[in-house]
């Protein structure tokens, strides 16, 4: 085992020793004397005649660790039985410790075949396994390692941290905000600072909510405190549907359609409360569609607002939304969510076109969206 | 061209001008938060005519079903079930209850029968 070793050691010294010499000669030949097998025999003809850059001498190296090598492997079983004498005090170990030893094994451990050796000591090995303690390998599986029941896949662990906390790790950002994917562009107003959605989520979160998948973010005013769960804010959404079809839009009737359904389907976000009226009666002008509902809290008396404005894409619509806003806060509600959707401006070949575009097409029209209509 | 570029400017400088009057609106109400929106001003001359002449009409649509609309350009369906000289009343009906929803006569715009 040693004897094969240092050959094996040797004969890698002077290959390297070999690649180096030759790669000063030329590049191309070292490489390849060191990735090519036997290329080597290529440089010693080439160089043979070098004084500088000549392997002979190494060559020479590399048979004798090769030799070396070769010949420590042919005797490694020798190695591994040892000498007769060692097998005989093996045999009589065996004995003292009580193992039962056909004539057969006992020849077979003496005898002067490495080979008939080391598969008798297997085969002892692999009884001595089978009567004591199990090997890994033999370690039976049991059904249910074969055919394992189902188990439910635990939900990734929701991210609880407090309110506060979410505040905290809000970053602001000012001046415009661009989403080139839906090809949109808002021009934050100076007074106003937005956050993403990531980290609009995570507020949602630690107050409990679900989480809203067409957040785009928040935005809200310098004068309030994010850390101020009673702060108003913008809620910034994407309606991904698709074109939205318009209408002439009649406010009572809507209203009238509105307080009659009774299984409301609201795509933008409303507070928790039946609908009382329109605080601002819907109106679109053709762009920009925006509206005020008041309404009465559940399982309470207090009367809020919820004010909207949504500015149409070719691809769906781009959300502005207060929601549970004192209903005294009208017109500051009102105010903020039209001037946000004023100030926001689709990319060329993306603003809204009031003749159905090629592509996905909203399962609802600029009515239904003020309706909640299903 | 030069009437195109001018009338771009004054577009472009309208634009500027009514997004920073929203701008400043914002900032006035953010100063004097929770106060209702200053009504629309209104001639009073003609409001306490039209009051005159409306108290007839409204009162007599008591116990009917109504829109009012109001000076905000609000809209709001019940059942009128008081007009006084301050106030109307509205009986709304609710998926859990019925409210009753009062509006100040100086708000109201319209009141028309459904």
């Amino acid at each position: 085992m040693k004897l094969m070793m240092i050959g094996y050691l040797i004969s890698l010294l002077f290959g390297l020793l070999a690649v180096v010499r030759v790669w000063r000669a030329s590049v191309l030949d070292g490489v390849l004397t060191l990735l090519v097998p036997f290329y080597f025999l290529v440089a010693l003809i080439k160089y043979w005649s070098d004084p500088d850059h000549s392997i002979r001498i190494h060559a020479l190296g590399m048979l004798a660790g090769s030799t070396m090598a070769i010949y420590g492997a042919s005797h490694i079983a020798k190695d591994v039985i040892g000498t007769r004498e060692d097998r005989q005090a093996l045999v009589q170990s065996l004995h003292k410790e009580g193992v039962k030893l056909t004539p057969q094994q006992e020849q077979g451990l003496l005898s002067d075949d490495p080979n008939v050796v080391l598969a008798t000591m297997q085969s002892l090995d692999a009884e001595g396994s089978d009567d004591g303690s199990e090997s890994p390998a033999t370690v039976q599986r049991d059904a249910e390692f074969e055919n394992p029941a189902p188990v439910p896949v635990q939900e990734r662990p929701a991210e609880t941290i407090s309110y506060a906390e979410a505040a905290r790790r809000a970053v602001f950002n000012r001046g415009r905000y661009t989403r080139e994917a839906i090809g949109v562009t808002i021009d934050v107003p100076a007074k106003f600072r937005l956050i993403n959605a990531a980290d609009a989520r995570r507020m949602d979160r630690s107050r409990g909510r679900p989480e809203d998948n067409r957040v785009l973010g928040w935005i809200i005013h310098e004068k309030l405190a994010l850390t101020d769960p009673d702060a108003w804010h913008v809620n910034m959404r994407w309606l991904s549907d698709g074109w939205i079809a318009a209408a002439p839009l009649d406010a009572v009737a809507l209203l009238d359609d509105a307080q009659r359904n009774k299984t409301p389907n609201p795509r933008v976000v409303v507070s928790n409360g039946d609908l009382l009226g329109y605080a601002a009666a819907p109106q679109f002008d053709g762009q920009v569609l925006d509206w005020t509902e008041e309404r009465l809290l559940v399982n309470s008396d207090d009367r809020v607002v919820d004010c909207h404005a949504l500015h149409l894409g070719r691809r769906g619509a781009l959300e502005f939304s207060i929601v549970g806003m004192p209903s005294a806060s009208a017109a500051l509600c009102q105010s903020t969510v039209r001037l946000l959707a004023a100030r926001t401006s689709f990319m060329p070949g993306k603003e809204y076109a009031e003749a159905p575009p090629e592509g996905l097409r909203a399962p609802y029209t600029v009515a239904a969206l003020t309706t909640h209509a299903p | 061209m030069r009437t195109i570029g001018a009338l771009a400017l004054f577009a472009l400088a309208f634009g500027a001008a009514a997004s920073d009057q929203d701008e400043a609106r914002i900032e006035q109400l953010m100063s004097a938060p929770d106060k209702p929106a200053a009504p629309v001003k209104a001639d009073r001359k003609a409001d306490a005519k039209a009051a005159k002449n409306d108290t007839d009409t409204v009162a007599s649509l008591i116990g009917q079903r109504v829109a009012i609309e109001t000076r905000q350009h609000g809209i709001y369906i019940g059942t009128l079930t008081a007009a006084t000289r301050d106030a109307l009343t509205l009986l709304i009906q609710l998926p859990a209850r019925d409210l009753s929803y009062s509006l100040p006569r100086g708000d109201v715009a319209a009141v028309t029968p459904r």
